[in-house]
């Protein structure tokens, strides 16, 4: 049900980014990791957070 | 008299047969409430997946970089094609942060409050996407790297409630609840 719902989310964010090839990627990425239910790698673990925290600090700071 | 051998007997027999019995039993019941509390621990050590949380943070990073298209819109009024409204601006910021701090939340939760801490992230990354107006986001700035940002696509379509145009009433009217900020 939770990752039903998780898709549902990225899915209408897949709708709002239509037109960036970075933001499909990480929606595909992130739909992938729900249905396989497969933890992500040290490193992919590491890229997520890291482009969480910066497009975080890019939104507050701007 | 004749008792004392029979108790005797009887006490061996019980030390020969039902004691390893017992024991026998008392392992089993051991190794099924084990076997069982295995399941149980298992359901309260991980009862949201890795996955789920870093789908959720990718979901909080999509979001943050759809908001920095109308964040960085010139402010309204301008004379420019679209622009921004402050008071949007600020509640797409107070959104993004909740989202940020629940989906951080989430990855620190014990076991115990990981599902309510899924539920408060979900709901809070729901709230953020519904705060973007929807077509300020065609020409989204993917932050790649801590501090610098790419302009994928420059084109915009056509206006939405959310964006402005320098001189119109601002219409904008983000879907949030009380307390956004």
């Amino acid at each position: 049900m939770s990752i039903e719902t998780t898709i549902a989310i990225i899915q209408a964010l897949v709708g709002f980014a239509g037109q960036v090839p970075e933001l499909i990627i990480a929606a595909e990425t992130a739909i992938a990791l729900l249905r396989s239910g497969s933890a992500p790698s040290t490193e992919q673990q590491a890229q997520i957070d890291a482009a969480l925290e910066a497009a975080n600090a890019a939104l507050q700071a701007s | 008299m004749n008792n004392q051998p029979c108790r005797r007997g009887a006490k061996a027999f019980h030390m020969k047969h039902v004691m390893p019995f017992a024991s026998l039993l008392t392992c089993l019941l051991t190794c099924l409430l084990t076997l069982g509390a295995c399941g149980t621990i298992s359901a309260m050590v991980n009862p949201v997946s890795p996955a789920e949380v870093a789908a959720l943070e990718e979901g909080v990073t999509i979001a943050d970089n759809l908001a920095l298209t109308y964040i960085r819109l010139p402010a309204c009024p301008a004379a420019a094609p679209m622009c921004s409204v402050a008071t949007t601006k600020q509640s797409i910021k107070g959104y993004a942060r909740k989202a940020h701090d629940a989906v951080k939340a989430l990855q620190a939760s014990p076991a115990y409050e990981a599902s309510a801490a899924l539920l408060a992230a979900q709901t809070a990354l729901a709230a953020l996407v519904a705060s973007i107006p929807s077509s300020s986001v065609a020409s989204s700035p993917v932050v790649t790297s801590p501090g610098a940002t790419s302009p994928v696509v420059t084109s915009l379509g056509a206006t939405s409630p959310g964006v402005t145009s320098p001189g119109a009433t601002h219409a904008t009217t983000s879907p949030m609840p009380a307390g956004a900020n």
